[in-house]
């Protein structure tokens, strides 16, 4: 399976993800980002933080 | 022969001699599974170092980790409830060494043995409270204070500050996707509480960890010191 890396910037910093995720395909690494996504948003709006700079 | 089991160290030297010629030593590396679900647990576990993940499956291979156990404990708990198996999965999280003894005669040494029976009873009154306060953290904490708590409880199970674990062990301790631990990880980093390489994880500031954890961690901690002995 290939492996897909996860990298996080938020406009001015980019935290990398080296160890990366062993997906089937495109499709489920872009599902795997989209569930990544909104479940890092669901924690920010928790914290009263905005995130809407970051992209993953 | 001292053990650095905790439990095994806790016995009068008398109930150590009853369980030492039952005792198989054993290196076990990571993912090594000590008990499988829904199967008759063959062997119970010392472990004198390394880490094991007590997991509820979710099906499709998917669950979440609700307890650790370390030298701290023993593995294969249902032995001792009188149960011969469990749905949860059970494996090493972290490389370590650790005794086994047959399940067979565990049983009969509980029966006969009235103190090695309580000491271990009263491990699982401990074990039971680190399990609800996973269960509150679960509900209450966010990713980062959930992430101290776990790295804290690690770090109680081991001699030296360095924890070597990847973010796809994290991500099934903490029951979260991977990016959500690499943010966590950042902020823990950025706090200047740990450091964190690719799979290694160096606790820098245990004490403001433990501040940063809150609720999550101290109670079951001073439960277990309470009815065993010295946990660290």
């Amino acid at each position: 399976m290939p492996r897909f890396f996860l990298h996080i910037d938020n406009g001015t910093q980019r935290i990398e993800d080296e160890e990366g995720s062993e997906l089937p395909n495109v499709e489920a690494a872009r599902e795997e980002a989209l569930g990544s996504a909104r479940q890092l948003w669901a924690a920010a709006i928790l914290k009263q933080q905005d995130i809407g700079s970051r992209r993953l | 022969m001292a053990f650095n089991n905790r439990l095994l160290r806790a016995l009068p030297p008398a109930d150590q001699d009853v369980l030492r010629p039952h005792l198989r030593w054993s290196e076990l590396e990571r993912g090594t599974v000590l008990v499988s679900p829904d199967e008759p647990i063959a062997r119970v576990w010392f472990l004198e170092s390394g880490l094991s993940s007590i997991v509820a499956m979710a099906g499709n291979d998917q669950g979440i980790e609700v307890g650790l156990a370390g030298r701290d404990g023993l593995v294969g708990m249902p032995l001792l409830l009188d149960a011969d198996r469990t749905p949860h999965r059970i494996f090493m999280q972290v490389t370590g060494v650790g005794y086994s003894i047959d399940g067979d005669l565990f049983r009969i040494v509980l029966d006969e043995q009235a103190g090695i029976r309580k000491l271990l009873l009263r491990y699982v009154q401990a074990y039971s409270t680190q399990t609800t306060y996973t269960a509150l953290s679960n509900a209450m904490h966010t990713v980062e204070e959930r992430l101290a708590r776990w790295l804290l409880m690690s770090h109680d199970r081991q001699n030296d500050d360095e924890i070597p674990l990847t973010h796809d062990f994290l991500a099934l301790m903490l029951g979260v996707r991977r990016p959500s631990v690499t943010i966590a990880l950042h902020s823990l980093e950025g706090l200047g509480f740990i450091k964190a390489t690719r799979g290694l994880i160096v606790v820098r500031k245990r004490e403001e960890l433990e501040e940063f954890a809150g609720a999550g961690y101290g109670v079951p901690e001073a439960e277990y010191e309470r009815l065993i002995g010295q946990l660290r």
